[in-house]
């Protein structure tokens, strides 16, 4: 039965072309049009594979090129996590152009990482609140599989995506959307003299690359209400917000400070941006300078030191350290829950 | 179903009521009404930072009337240097005494904002959402000069508005929009500032620009790279009451200050990492309760 479905398809593939698209499944809520034009912040959350085990695709990192690097993923990583980076990747990079903000990959991670979430055990809207964005994108590889079909071979990818408001907990995008590329009798003007070799070669990277961005470019098309414009490059992904991904406070004693004392905050975020700490609202944007920067394929980071010397007469109630980076007019925050610091005025 | 209609009907009908009540407000003219003013932290179940979009809309609202309101940034730096607020989204005038608050901040009244909430109901044929919350105006002898409440709702819908589906289902989505805050808020401060008397504009204090009178910095050796970790001393005579902050070199910039006599200023800082002593370049600058700023001062 699965070989007349096969039959089929190869007889549909020979009558449209050689690469096909099913259209896909797209819902939007209507409010989507309205969250696109306000900026509306997303963390991409690590994609989820239900793609079928059975002849599954094992990319070839070599053919894959700069256009979907494979990051912070060694060579002989498991072929079905490489396909989710890898079409992860490809989504950032292309809603970089988007009305969304799209917070950095390397941000989304660690900040999951840190706080211990697991996204497909914890509820959007806590996910939303831990990373400081409006909404998170989930995304599955549904089809990343080949097939062969005498002189015929199929490349199938596919890729379904959902975007939850953190707030409300409400689905605002839902699509789904596959490419299929043949190769073979069908793959073009000259396939029929080299069609003995076609079904092995065009499986290749260069196909699954073609493939994973039409993919990408149709769905990110669809969630951002445009065609995109930029090229999955890897340095369009680097999100558009300044984003902490570390804060550190270290005072110089624990319990009360006195005269002499140092505060000292430490932090981690994009480079290029202007970053101060605040103690509550007593001393506010005191100057964070960066003293190093991070060349990380995964996205550039810079580490950003600022300390504040207690003064005699100075006197403070434990108060929460808030820090903020700020780039081209935008800026975020993070407040910082222990410790929290105190200044007593008595003599050291 | 009959029975669904009516208990919809009996259930809006309060809310419709409400949609008309006016500012509740209550002036004393026995009191004598502050000239000078500051802006409390604004009490509430609204997220800290829409409490804060509340007090700066108050604040600005209050000098627009051509009352003289000092900075919400010297009020907090002020309550929080004399113990009176660890997190400053958790202040309460509770236990304070206004007198002295009011000493403390160099004002004769405060605006306390309280109880400010948000609502919101949304029956598909109905909706109606707004923002609510009182403001009282106390003076330096603790006499309610001036209060108002108000809550400022806006209804909508099929069942209010009788218009076209297209029009209610498209207010309805604005409604659950972020937008919808701010446009509130210009509503409630709108209606509520409306009810204080504004006063003679010509009885205003003169404005004074700060000014930096002397600055002078210790800590730095003779050597032509300065080290990291070198702690710099920077003493700043200037108008007093006021935030006075200093520039270092590019880079490292807007260091604060404490006012440790009136009118005497200090900073010390340090390097985080070496710096060429031809990058050093010390100005400080000067900005006063008002929000008024002076020429900064510099010394290379």
């Amino acid at each position: 039965m699965k070989r007349v479905g096969a039959t089929v398809s190869l007889g549909l593939a020979l009558a449209l072309g050689a690469c096909s698209s099913d259209g896909g499944t797209a819902w939007a809520a209507p409010e989507l049009p309205m969250v696109r034009r306000q900026g509306y912040r997303i963390a991409v959350l690590p994609f989820t594979v239900s793609a079928p085990e059975d002849d599954f695709l094992i990319p070839e990192p070599g053919a894959l090129g700069n256009v979907l690097s494979l990051g912070g993923l060694s060579n002989d990583a498991p072929p079905r996590h490489v396909a989710a980076h890898l079409l992860r990747r490809g989504i950032v990079w292309t809603l970089a152009d988007s009305p969304f903000d799209v917070m950095a990959l390397w941000v989304t991670d660690t900040e999951l990482s840190h706080q211990q979430i697991d996204p497909n055990a914890t509820s959007p809207e806590q996910i939303a609140k831990a990373l400081g964005v409006d909404g998170v994108l989930y995304g599955d590889v549904t089809a990343w599989n080949r097939s062969y079909y005498g002189v015929e071979s199929y490349l199938t990818a596919g890729l379904s995506l959902r975007l939850v408001d953190g707030a409300s907990g409400r689905t605002l995008f839902e699509g789904s959307h596959t490419e299929q590329i043949a190769a073979g009798v069908t793959g073009g003007p000259t396939a029929v003299v080299s069609a003995g070799t076609e079904p092995v070669s065009g499986l290749d990277g260069g196909k699954l690359v073609t493939a994973g961005r039409k993919l990408v470019r149709h769905l990110a098309g669809q969630l951002s209400g445009r065609e995109p414009r930029v090229m999955m490059t890897p340095e369009a992904g680097g999100g558009i917000s300044p984003t902490l991904s570390f804060v550190s406070v270290a005072p110089d004693r624990d319990g009360m400070l006195v005269p002499g004392d140092r505060i000292r905050v430490i932090a981690i975020g994009t480079p290029g941006s202007d970053v101060r700490f605040s103690l509550g609202h007593y001393q506010t944007a005191i100057p964070m300078p960066a003293v190093a920067v991070a060349k990380d394929p995964r996205g550039d980071r810079a580490t950003y030191v600022g300390t504040y010397v207690v003064q005699a007469g100075e006197r403070l109630s434990p108060t929460r350290v808030e820090v903020s980076i700020e780039k081209l007019g935008l800026r975020q925050t993070r407040f910082v829950r222990e410790p929290r610091v105190s200044i007593s005025d008595a003599p050291k | 179903m009959k029975g669904r209609h009516l208990a919809i009907l009996v259930a809006v009908l309060p809310l419709l009521g409400g949609a008309c009540a006016g500012v509740s407000s209550d002036l004393n003219r026995e009191v004598p009404a502050p000239r000078t003013l500051a802006v409390l932290p604004v009490r509430g179940t609204l997220s800290f930072s829409d409490r804060e979009l509340v007090r700066r809309r108050l604040e600005a609202g209050l000098s627009a009337a051509q009352l003289a309101v000092v900075e919400n940034r010297w009020v907090d730096r002020v309550l929080s240097a004399r113990g009176w607020m660890a997190d400053p989204a958790e202040f309460t005038m509770s236990g304070l005494d206004p007198a002295q608050v009011c000493k403390a901040l160099g004002v004769d009244g405060i605006v306390i904002p309280e109880g400010f909430r948000t609502s919101a109901v949304n029956i598909v044929v109905f909706y109606r959402e707004g923002l609510g919350g009182q403001v009282r105006m106390v003076n330096s002898d603790g006499k309610l000069y001036w209060s108002a409440d108000y809550f400022a709702g806006r209804s909508g819908g099929l069942l209010v508005g009788m218009g076209q589906l297209f029009t209610a289902v498209r207010e309805q989505f604005e409604t659950n929009a972020r937008v919808a805050f701010p446009l509130r808020l210009e509503d409630y401060a709108t209606a509520v500032l409306a009810t204080l008397p504004h006063p003679d504009a010509t009885q205003l204090p003169p404005i004074k620009r700060p000014k930096i009178e002397k600055l002078a910095v210790t800590g730095v050796g003779p050597e032509s790279t300065i080290p990291a970790g070198t702690r710099i001393t920077v003493d700043v005579s200037a108008s007093p009451s006021a935030l006075v902050t200093i520039d270092l070199a590019p880079g490292i910039s807007r260091l604060p200050t404490v006012e440790h006599q009136p009118g005497r200023y200090r900073g010390i800082f340090e390097l985080p990492y070496p710096i060429d002593r031809g990058q050093l370049a010390v100005i400080a600058r000067i900005r006063d309760r008002d929000g008024i700023t002076g020429v900064p001062g510099g010394k290379s």
